[in-house]
């Protein structure tokens, strides 16, 4: 309980540090924005078309957004020596990577919820079934989150990392962009039953993922 | 020259670094297997094979698409043992991080070299020169990991920190292709009818074919083998010749501020300009 | 095209893709080599 309690703490001061800055919500939301009009405009704002491309759209959206966000959150570590206090804090790595996973995955639920009415709003899509779309989004998240943070923490303080750190992670969550995709198709247009199966692989790419941020995240922290 | 100096980034005893896994002799008659092997396989593969009932010609190109493909995974998975050696606390060594860098980039080249060829097989078989199958999107997923995976390696750091790095990323992507492999065929299957080809694509292999595929990935193996010999070889010079550099840095940095009295001695540190811009 | 016309270039795309790799690493040992003191040079080069 003590790996919560401290991974509270962390996400905490992480999504403290998102209210005073206020990155993700001036910056990463209106670029996710923009993803989705700029989408609209290649494809010549035809509807039957958008509706029909509407969720692949609306991942590789958030797959984008994603990898800004998770940047981010190891940018804010590196600034003013921040990581020492990390390593000096006596913290496990463990919950270190579980606070700031979850600080992330906050600022994505919240950017899937904006992105998400403004898709169905300008793709005139219809919402059949959201059981489905939420539950997928929710796993989806979970492993978006992991991924994002070992990855960004791997690139972190290399002086590429801004453009290493997309190539790193975007082969990576190629199976979150299909599980998502077929998901939300079955909540918009198919049949539920068929996103469930996608459902249950987001949750094991989370789970994988998390595990593996939960086992290699402290190794990073102690290096240099 | 000094020795004393050296310790700066953690090095270790330079011939020591560049240590080799095999000899010079090893190396060359590797060399030269390679080319006699390659040269019969060509004729084997373009004049001795028969001629494929179905897919005439075109099917001689098995020859070098398959044992292409199993190159790229064992390559792979050569990084993937020698990452895992590498963060295991007992094995660790930088020779194992050389080795995990120089298997990737053979694996790169050997995949981008599996999605080419298979175009190339894929046009006159198919009439397509790509096509949405799991197998080949599965392929070019884990090209862009590795690609990836090179860049990581690619920006300067510390050899230990980057050792580490890296060998972190190979576990992560090798964990990947699994989902990824898994995942992407599910997707094809459900939303396809069947793939362009049938799985009786490999069903029946006439004999002599077998016996030259067989002799293909011979011979590819003993190429991977040469190559990433010397790729590694390549890796430790490189390191060794960099760290040479950085002394002699300091050493004509140390006379110079021997030689100018007014200046007070800077610290060493701020010489070793190799250093990544990122030190906390 | 014909087929053969795609074996042959599949072919020699193979021995190329190898052969050009092969290359560039022989003048890359051979460049760092020479950016080594003699005496720390291996034993090969």
């Amino acid at each position: 309980m003590r790996l919560l309690r401290e991974a509270a703490v962390i996400a905490g001061k992480d999504l403290r540090i998102e209210a005073r800055s206020r990155v993700t919500t001036n910056q990463v939301l209106p670029f996710g924005g923009l993803v989705i009009v700029l989408f609209a405009m290649a494809l010549d704002a035809d509807r039957p078309t958008l509706t029909r491309v509407a969720p692949g759209l609306f991942w590789v959206t958030i797959l984008l957004a994603a990898s800004l966000a998770a940047a981010r959150s190891a940018a804010v570590e590196i600034e003013n020596g921040a990581a020492d206090g990390l390593r000096m804090s006596s913290l496990d790595g463990a919950s270190i990577f579980l606070g700031k996973a979850a600080a992330v995955a906050v600022q994505l639920v919240g950017l899937e919820l904006v992105l998400g009415v403004a898709v169905v709003a300008l793709y005139d899509v219809e919402v059949r079934s959201s059981p489905v779309m939420i539950v997928g989004a929710l796993c989806a998240t979970v492993g978006l989150a992991a991924a994002g943070t070992l990855f960004a923490a791997l690139a972190s303080g290399l002086r590429a990392r801004e453009t290493v750190l997309p190539l790193l992670l975007l082969p990576v969550l190629a199976p979150v962009l299909l599980g998502g995709t077929r998901a939300w198709e079955a909540g918009f247009e198919g049949t539920p039953s068929d996103g469930w199966p996608w459902v249950q692989l987001l949750a094991l790419f989370g789970l994988v993922y998390g595990s593996l941020g939960v086992l290699a995240y402290g190794s990073l922290l102690e290096e240099s | 020259m000094t020795t004393s100096v050296s310790p700066v980034r953690g090095s270790r005893d330079a011939s020591a670094r560049s240590g080799l896994l095999a000899s010079r002799r090893f190396v060359s008659v590797l060399g030269w297997s390679c080319l006699v092997s390659m040269a019969l396989l060509v004729w084997l593969g373009l004049s001795v094979a028969p001629t494929d009932a179905v897919q005439k010609d075109a099917q001689r190109l098995m020859y070098v698409h398959v044992p292409a493909a199993w190159l790229a995974y064992l390559a792979f998975g050569v990084t993937a043992a020698c990452s895992a050696l590498y963060l295991w606390p007992r094995t660790r060594s930088l020779h194992y991080d050389r080795l995990a860098g120089a298997s990737a980039e053979i694996g790169v080249l050997f995949t981008a070299l599996t999605l080419a060829l298979g175009s190339i097989w894929g046009r006159p078989v198919w009439g397509t020169w790509w096509t949405w199958d799991a197998r080949l999107v599965t392929t070019a997923i884990l090209f862009f990991l590795y690609l990836g995976y090179l860049a990581l390696r690619r920006v300067p750091d510390d050899p230990q920190v980057r050792a580490r790095r890296s060998a972190i990323a190979a576990l992560v992507a090798v964990v990947d292709v699994p989902i990824v492999h898994f995942s992407v065929s599910w997707w094809r299957t459900l939303h396809q009818e069947g793939t362009v080809f049938g799985e009786d694509r490999d069903a029946q292999l006439d004999a002599t074919m077998a016996w030259i595929l067989l002799w293909a990935v011979v011979t590819f193996t003993l190429v991977y083998l040469f190559l990433v010999l010397r790729r590694y070889d390549l890796a430790g010079i490189e390191e060794a010749a960099d760290e040479r550099q950085l002394e002699r840095a300091i050493v004509e940095r140390r006379s110079e501020a021997a030689s100018s009295v007014v200046a007070a001695p800077e610290p060493v540190s701020v010489a070793v300009g190799a250093a990544p811009g990122s030190a906390p | 095209m014909t087929d053969a016309a795609y074996v042959i270039g599949g072919w020699g795309l193979t021995a190329g893709a190898i052969g050009v790799y092969a290359l560039l690493l022989q003048r890359r040992l051979r460049r760092a080599v020479r950016s080594l003191p003699p005496e720390e040079r291996p034993p090969w080069a």
